[in-house]
């Protein structure tokens, strides 16, 4: 009887340290800081123009207090996380490749056209 | 984009796609450019407006986004918006100067074919020369710099060095508005710096007599200022919309006050001709104006040329009795004559006894 008494108590401290243990791994996914905001996480599945299109407009950027432009170089700017742009980075700052592929739209301008404006 | 924008330049952190859309990951240019908004600002809601949202709410409804002075100029014309073809043609000639916020703080306006003004890099303050100047060229930006041969620039500009935001301000640039600029108090006024000179009473004795009913353009602007008196609208044969206006002319034309109220209480202001005419819109359609009378084709104006002395202020008699300044029935076209009744002077202000300016 006193044996059986004695394992009640541990069977009790274990469930306790059970509750415990399982709070602290879940509870930050339950409004803590680091749960995870639905709009920013990134789709893993195959990129494609709509997914993309889609992703992008989900992504809102939360308004600053101050306009971006006006906050100080110091700070770190709250950035929404984006898809990365280094395509096109990649091609938009290589001149001779711009230049190369850059397609000059034809100016359509009627020959009555005259005068100022 | 250049350099300093990717890195320097806040805008850049969020990646382009935030804005601009695209396909992220992928090198081959169509692929890349699916999906893309090559004028991000067009939809300010999803580009500008995430951070600037105070800003774009209120630029949304800006005049130089809705260009709501054409819109109530040729109302009172008698133009109905609900006919197809008023909408055509007023749609294909008449909002090209539409610009949103990309067209002032990143590339030249679109109008002007665009272009970036400095790799990218997202001006605060808009560029005056390029952006401003680019618009408002024939009509304010020569005048202010002099650029009209033998007629001095404007002492704002050429002595002081003021570029156009020193005096116009940012809420003037972005605010919503009704009707032309003209129907809300103005931005600025030259009271607002002069105030000593110009007050009642005070040493010139010429601001005493006329500060309440001539504006100050009329005794300062520095001389003439270009008018533009018609404009023809069409499409050619291969249906290419185009228009045709005959060569500005210089004038210098004093007339009665078509918005006189508590805020421009004047009975004399400089007129400028509009670049209109009863069969402007003829091609759309018959009679697509039917109260142009409405409206004088002479208009009110502010020209930027203004300096301290100038020919009609040297002396009383340099402006009181000439003819020649002010705007008579002979300076109007037999068919505008109705719709410019209310602003022709047909009593000259006669000659006075010289007194000391």
């Amino acid at each position: 009887m006193q044996a059986l008494s004695k394992r009640r108590w541990l069977w009790g401290l274990a469930a306790v340290a059970v509750i415990v243990i399982g709070v602290a791994i879940f509870q930050p996914a339950f409004g803590g800081e680091q749960a995870a905001t639905p709009a920013l996480d990134i789709v893993t599945a195959p990129v494609t123009a709509d997914s993309v299109q889609a992703e992008v407009v989900a992504v809102e950027m939360q308004p600053a207090e101050t306009t971006a432009s006006e906050q100080t170089s110091g700070e770190e700017i709250p950035v929404a996380d984006t898809p990365s742009s280094d395509n096109c980075i990649a091609c938009h700052t290589n001149q001779a490749l711009l230049q190369q592929l850059a397609v000059e739209p034809e100016k359509v301008e009627s020959e009555m056209a005259a005068g100022e404006g | 984009m250049n350099e300093e924008f990717l890195t320097e330049d806040v805008h850049s952190a969020p990646g382009c796609i935030a804005c601009h859309g695209g396909t992220p990951g992928v090198i081959d240019k169509a692929q890349a450019h699916t999906g893309l908004l090559p004028k991000a600002s067009a939809n300010p809601d999803r580009s500008c407006g995430g951070c600037h949202v105070g800003i774009v709410e209120q630029a949304q409804s800006s005049a130089h986004r809705l260009l709501p002075g054409y819109l109530t100029v040729m109302s009172e014309r008698g133009a109905d918006f609900t006919m197809p073809e008023t909408v055509k043609a007023y749609t294909t000639h008449c909002t090209k100067c539409h610009a949103d916020c990309g067209d002032c703080h990143i590339s030249r306006p679109s109008a002007l074919d665009g272009g970036l003004i400095d790799g990218h890099v997202v001006k605060r303050v808009a560029s005056v020369f390029i952006t401003c100047g680019g618009c408002h060229s024939a009509r304010i930006n020569d005048e202010y710099k002099g650029v009209h041969e033998g007629i001095p620039g404007d002492v704002h500009w050429e002595q002081a060095g003021m570029p156009c935001t020193k005096c116009h301000t940012m809420e003037e640039f972005h605010e919503g508005q009704h009707g032309t600029r003209y129907d809300s108090e103005p931005s600025v006024d030259c009271i607002d710096c002069h105030q000593e000179d110009v007050q009642l009473g005070g040493d010139n004795i010429q601001h005493t007599i006329h500060t309440n009913t001539v504006q100050c353009q009329v005794c300062h602007a520095a001389g003439e200022y270009k008018s533009c008196f018609n404009c023809h609208t069409g499409k050619d044969d291969a249906g290419i919309p185009y228009t045709t206006t005959d060569p500005s002319v210089m004038t210098f034309k004093i007339g009665r006050n078509p918005i006189q109220s508590e805020a421009r209480p004047w009975n004399y202001v400089l007129l400028r001709h509009a670049p209109t005419n009863p069969d402007l819109w003829a091609f759309y359609g018959e009679n697509l104006l039917p109260t142009f009378d409405n409206v004088p084709t002479w208009k009110a104006t502010t020209p930027h040329n203004m300096q301290k002395n100038t020919p009609q202020n040297a002396t009383c008699n340099s402006c009181h009795g000439q003819e020649e300044l002010f705007l008579t029935e002979g300076d109007v076209a037999p068919e505008t004559l109705e719709a410019n009744r209310s602003v022709i002077v047909t009593r000259i202000p006669p000659t006075r006894l010289e007194v000391e300016p």
